[in-house]
């Protein structure tokens, strides 16, 4: 306990050095900015700047990538609310109950409401990875590789399974991207594997390729001549208009209050990111309230409850990509793929050999945060206005930083056919209905996970009965098998619903279950 | 699309190829013993994995009666994503292809113009004079901030073929 505030401290001392100070700043903005525009990632703009904190310190990179991960959970819910579009995931789910308030004239007030949650969220979330991520880093110092491959394992299940779409073809994106991962010179022999003869795959598929091929160059052939242009009309919102009225607060603090709450506790169970937070905690307004046929009719509860959770869940969504180097989802393996470039080894060392980054990145966390703020409130009415900027102008510059960016990873051009080439086959596989995200993180845990797997065979004397015999291995093994399970469960039931013509709720994700 | 049945048949046969298609060459490599696994094995066994997800995918679309259509508003994010496009994904395809030619073959303001003016001619409501604008723009802050600031390592102009 007093340990975490000592190593606060000292992380505010490291964030609060002006070239970090100026890092973050850069990153929340860069990360509202493109929080705000429609048809542009948050995973794409991480990956784009990624090769240009090669050549910057490992502290000042992790703040600024963080930055634009949480500063676009800002702008996100603003295209949501004034619009109906849900332009973000983890906003989707505020269109229901925000449009509504606007269309009743109460839009700034759903916006000032949601920079409140946003502000009660993070800062829950940030409390509980201050004390928390160092508990759960003490633990796994005891791990072996037996347990770090069936943590591993439970992590991917869950990162492919409990995130958006089929949970098959979740995991079959897991397993390609596990491949790419493997491909180039194999580390312990030397062996050139998955390169087909091209030298220029010896070094292993590019991290900024992959990315920005899956997120960025697929993202554009999926949305170009199909996003409808934006009529923003006459949106012209003050500092006024933001404020809030005393009955609205009533009602939507303790939301907000039990949204942080279920954001804290989704980021817990690996693979739920932000969007199921979201959704989780605006089903559980619905089932609370007294009235929930009035909800999608712009409840303040549904808006404020959402907004909380989705933003602790982002910031508690570093524990475990921070304490063991197990990313829950895709936005946090890039992360984790920044370290690794950096030199770092992610994992239960990391807090006691790298105290500046881990302590520095919790102290940027509230200062981000404090900044964003400032950022939104007296500003709204210029990132309202930016939602005018039409995609046509949109998408070809993005293009461009896409192939320098990807360029400059290694200066190489074969990156940039790479990234075309990912972009296409990510595209396709879009189409089939596949949800791409898994593939990255596969592709981060795929070599650690082998090179654990490798060692616990060789330790065992090629004993597979060593994943169920080490305790806290068999756990996670268990996990994985209770996951498996209720996802059988869920298809079961979801094939009886699908048998009577009954109202399935489709707006809701499969977690409900 | 045609129809749901069809696109989850595609789906599982295109993974039971993938997965089939690593064991294959996995076997390639060493397996190795099972105390000391070879480069091959954790490959074959993934692709094994890949093989069997795939089979069931494609399993579960022909054995159900009918194949529920997941009805997931996030994924086409409001947007209607039927029908081919062809003029914009050829114009952004055009675009990277132009741009990875053009920085081999003269240098990064060729390469710069023509990546941002050829995909913006991909959306149908662009204009010539704003897609000019917009090549001109981007051209000018391109090669300043990458081949100025940042001394990115490609000429900004050379003539063709020289190196």
């Amino acid at each position: 306990m007093s340990s975490s505030l000592t190593g606060l401290w000292h992380g505010f001392e490291v964030a609060l050095l002006p070239a970090n100070l100026m890092w973050c700043f850069i990153g929340v903005l860069v990360g509202n900015i493109v929080g705000v525009l429609p048809g542009l990632g948050v995973l794409a703009t991480v990956s784009i700047l990624l090769p240009l904190t090669f050549g910057m310190k490992p502290v000042a990179a992790i703040l600024m990538l963080a930055g634009i991960y949480y500063g676009a959970q800002y702008g996100g819910a603003i295209c949501s609310i004034l619009l109906n579009l849900p332009c973000h995931p983890p906003h989707a789910v505020t269109c229901l109950d925000g449009y509504p308030l606007t269309k009743q004239g109460k839009g700034g007030t759903a916006l000032g409401l949601s920079i409140i949650g946003a502000c009660i969220g993070a800062a829950l979330g940030i409390v509980e990875m201050t004390f928390f991520a160092p508990v759960v880093a003490r633990f796994a110092l005891n791990f072996g590789p037996a347990e770090v491959c069936t943590l591993m394992l439970f992590g991917l299940l869950a990162g492919s399974t409990l995130a958006r779409g089929s949970p098959l073809k979740g995991v079959a994106m897991m397993l390609l991207g596990q491949m790419l991962g493997l491909a180039g010179v194999d580390m312990n022999t030397g062996l050139p594997r998955f390169t087909f003869g091209i030298l220029d795959l010896y070094d292993g598929v590019e991290l900024v390729a992959l990315a920005l091929g899956l997120f960025g160059i697929a993202e554009f052939l999926k949305s170009v001549n199909r996003l409808a242009p934006l009529h923003v009309g006459n949106l012209r919102l003050g500092l006024r208009d933001l404020l809030p009225s005393r009955a609205d607060l009533r009602i939507g603090v303790p939301a907000m209050m039990r949204g942080s709450l279920m954001g804290a506790l989704c980021a817990m169970v690996p693979g739920t990111g932000p969007t199921i937070a979201s959704f989780v905690s605006y089903a559980l307004e619905k089932k609370i309230s007294r009235t929930p046929e009035r909800f999608g009719t712009g409840m303040i509860e549904g808006v404020a409850s959402p907004e909380a959770s989705t933003h602790s869940s982002v910031q508690a969504d570093f524990i475990p990509t921070m304490s063991m180097g197990i990313p829950g989802e895709s936005g946090m393996a890039l992360l984790l793929g920044a370290l690794m470039i950096q030199g770092i080894q992610p994992g239960p060392l990391l807090i006691s050999e790298h105290p500046d980054i881990f302590w520095g990145l919790i102290a940027s966390f509230w200062i981000g945060n404090l900044i964003l703020v400032i950022l939104n409130v007296p500003m709204i009415g210029i990132w309202v206005r930016m939602l005018a900027i039409p995609y046509r102008l949109l998408y070809p510059s993005a293009l461009f930083f896409v192939c320098i960016g990807v360029y400059s990873a290694r200066n190489s051009l074969f990156q940039v056919g790479e990234t075309l080439v990912f972009g296409l086959v990510g595209y396709g596989m879009i189409r089939l209905r596949f949800h791409v995200a898994p593939m990255l993180l596969g592709f981060i845990l795929g070599p650690r996970m082998e090179e654990n797997f490798r060692n616990a065979m060789a330790i065992s004397g090629g004993d597979f009965s060593i994943f169920i015999r080490r305790p806290i291995s068999a756990v996670f093994v268990s996990l994985c098998g209770v996951l498996i399970l209720s996802q059988l469960y869920a298809q079961l039931v979801r094939h009886r619903a699908s048998r009577r013509p009954s109202q399935v709720n489709a707006s809701l994700p499969q977690v409900e279950e | 699309m045609h129809s749901a049945r069809l696109r989850e048949l595609l789906s599982g046969a295109i993974c039971m190829m993938l997965g089939l298609g690593a064991v294959l060459e996995a076997s390639r490599y060493s397996i190795g013993t099972l105390k000391q696994l070879g480069p091959g094995f954790y490959p074959a066994l993934l692709g094994t994995a890949l093989a069997l997800v795939g089979a069931v995918i494609a399993g579960a679309a022909l054995t159900k009666s009918t194949v529920e259509e997941a009805a997931d508003p996030l994924l086409e994010g409001g947007t209607d994503l039927r029908g081919p496009d062809w003029r914009g994904w050829g114009c952004i395809i055009g675009g990277v292809v132009l741009f990875i030619f053009l920085a081999w073959a003269t240098g990064l303001v060729s390469a710069i113009f023509a990546c941002v003016f050829v995909s913006a001619r991909g959306d149908r409501s662009a204009t010539l004079k704003g897609s000019i604008i917009l090549a001109l723009v981007m051209t000018v802050c391109g090669s300043f901030v990458f081949g100025y600031l940042l001394g990115i390592n490609l000429p900004l102009w050379q003539w063709p073929f020289e190196s």
